[in-house]
């Protein structure tokens, strides 16, 4: 029984020493794993608490080990960095903000003050993340262990944010101020009154006047539609055909009166040349004096039949 | 007749006295034995730990006692200081959880749980529970060994009943509750942070992240140093309340009683003092 006591008890203090001892180290330091310190400068009034996060690019690589205030104007911190993390030569650290409440984290950027492109891919991946941001600035270079990283242009605090939002809200309240002068004070607001009473008449004329052209618009296009319809495309038809068989007879016209020019032509050219009657009597002066004197002679003939129509014509009744 | 100048009221019936000076007496009596009474108490006590601190040297005496009696104090209540501890870490992160407004990060309830499992609600808690558990069952022991003249028994055989009884206890208590302690506070974390992970949006790695931040070792020795004041508190306490037991099983009920009362009071009142003058430290 005694034993059995000793036994029972020896477990459970050395279960406890164990649960004690790593359980503090284990919410002190995150466990056994190996780290080295990193040292950084900070103005006052970070917010910085022991525990907080230390980020590379992002990744929890570390946290804030010691927090000591320098009367110089600093916070001096010591980050414990886990073993196998390593700190570009060109990273600059930053105290930013966590969160909305003033919770903060140490960034270092890998690249120094120009902050890194965003990273592709998922945030998810810590060494793809990581290494990402790291292949754009090449880091070749790594600050040895208890080296002080330099500190970086701070994030905007929520301070600063708080003052800027203060300022902001002096200028509305001018603002506010100057147009409730001109509006209130000085009747602008009745100007306005009556600018969108005016305004609203004249929208109510244009919504009538509107009115009125669809009405005169619905009209046209209505009898339009009418004309539209009454054209029977049957009509259309044969008016078209008649037209292509016009075309037509004008095409033959103009090939036999082609023809005709050419048989024309060829007339004309035998009168010029003085073949056949016309000709001659165009080219031969001799059958222009015969017809002359048979014409001189047809009118002796006449003048003599007129004279003595006894010789000529007998008119004998019975 | 300087007697009559100088009256020693312990000796002389007040009627003997004349009327002005009876009224003061009638009035400064009962302030005396209520003082006397109150003095003559914690005289009692420190005759008590003077007995014990007599009584260290016997190590041969009580050295077997001890280990049975820190399986008692210390192993057997680990289930309860378990149950106690799982619930109150578990419905601490859980509230917590609820309590937070949009924007604030889900890590404050990891931060909180600790905060108020480390610093106060499982020494405190625990040691309560225990004194109810372990404060009451020991006093009804050494009582009722007081009440059928054990203790006198073991008085005549040259036996030191202080070393043999009390201080294993004192002993038991006070390494095992710091013991206790440890075991509550990881499990009131470690149930917290179930109960947040499957019960709420909260991620585990939030509560983790919360659980580290802002911490210092010092927080869990002033937890350990809370859990041993109380250990200690119990074990005396309840141990004077039996060792002094009065007439028979009522006076035992009694005893039991008041030394319940007794400790949960000076738990509460210690755990105020130590906040007092130990919390100023815990500022990381």
């Amino acid at each position: 029984m005694k034993r059995r006591d000793e036994v029972i008890v020896g477990v459970f203090v050395t279960l406890a020493l164990i649960v004690g001892v790593f359980g503090t180290l284990w919410l002190a330091r995150r466990g056994l794993s190996k780290s080295y310190p990193m040292y950084a400068r900070f103005d006052w009034g970070n917010n910085l608490k022991v525990g907080q996060q230390v980020l590379l690019a992002g990744v929890q690589v570390g946290f804030v080990d010691k927090v000591e205030l320098n009367p110089a104007g600093y916070l001096d911190v010591t980050m414990s960095i886990d073993k196998g993390r390593q700190i570009p030569a060109m990273a600059t650290a930053v105290v930013q903000n966590e969160g909305f409440f003033g919770d903060k984290s140490v960034a270092l950027h890998p690249c120094g003050d120009a902050p890194p492109p965003a990273a592709r891919g998922p945030q998810g991946a810590e060494g793809a993340s990581s290494a990402t941001d790291m292949a754009h600035c090449h880091p070749t270079s790594f600050l040895p262990p208890g080296d002080t990283i330099p500190t970086g242009r701070p994030a905007p605090s929520m301070d600063m944010i708080l003052s800027r939002v203060d300022s902001m809200s002096g200028a509305l309240e001018d603002v506010v101020q100057t147009v409730r002068i001109s509006m209130v004070e000085k009747g602008g607001i009745d100007d306005l009154r009556k600018t969108i009473a005016s305004t609203n008449a004249l929208a109510q004329e244009l919504t009538r006047v509107a009115a009125e052209q669809s009405k005169g618009l619905s009209l046209t296009l209505a009898s339009l539609r009418r004309t539209a319809s009454a054209l029977d495309s049957a009509s259309i038809d044969s008016t078209v055909q008649n037209m292509q068989a016009t075309t037509a007879n004008l095409a033959e016209l103009t090939n036999s009166l082609k023809s005709t020019t050419t048989r024309l032509d060829n007339v004309m050219a035998k009168m010029e040349t003085g073949d056949g009657t016309l000709g001659r009597l165009l080219n031969d002066p001799g059958v222009y004096n015969e017809l002359r004197q048979s014409l001189a002679r047809l009118d002796s003939l006449i003048l003599d039949v007129k004279t003595n129509p006894k010789r000529y014509i007998n008119v004998k009744v019975f | 007749m300087s007697a009559a100048y100088y009256p020693d009221p312990g000796r002389r019936p007040t009627g003997n006295f004349p009327v002005h000076q009876r009224v003061a007496m009638s009035f400064f009596r009962p302030i005396g034995r209520w003082a006397a009474a109150l003095f003559a108490q914690i005289g009692s006590r420190v005759y008590f730990l003077v007995d014990i601190f007599r009584a260290l040297p016997e190590v041969r005496t009580y050295m077997p006692l001890t280990i049975t009696q820190m399986r008692k104090i210390g192993v057997d209540s680990l289930p309860l200081a378990g149950i106690v501890a799982a619930f109150i870490g578990a419905v601490t992160a859980f509230q917590t959880t609820y309590q937070l407004f949009p924007g604030i990060q889900f890590s404050i309830v990891g931060w909180i749980t600790r905060q108020s499992i480390i610093l106060e609600l499982a020494p405190l808690l625990t040691a309560l529970v225990l004194a109810g558990r372990v404060g009451a069952r020991m006093t009804a022991e050494i009582g009722t060994m007081r009440v059928t003249e054990q203790i006198d028994a073991l008085e005549t055989l040259a036996y030191d009943p202080v070393a043999y009884l009390v201080v294993p206890r004192a002993i038991a208590g006070l390494t095992m509750m710091p013991l206790l302690t440890i075991m509550a506070i990881a499990i009131g974390i470690a149930a917290g942070g179930i109960t947040v992970v499957i019960a709420t949006q909260v991620r585990m790695t939030d509560y983790t992240t919360g659980l580290h931040l802002t911490f210092i070792p010092f927080q869990v020795y002033y937890a350990l140093v809370k859990a041993t004041l109380f250990g200690l508190s119990i074990s005396l306490i309840c141990s004077y309340e039996g060792y002094v037991t009065e007439t028979g099983a009522e006076g035992v009920g009694r005893s039991t009683a008041r030394a319940v009362v007794i400790s949960s009071v000076v738990i509460l009142l210690l755990d105020a003092l130590t906040a007092l003058f130990l919390a100023p430290k815990l500022a990381p």
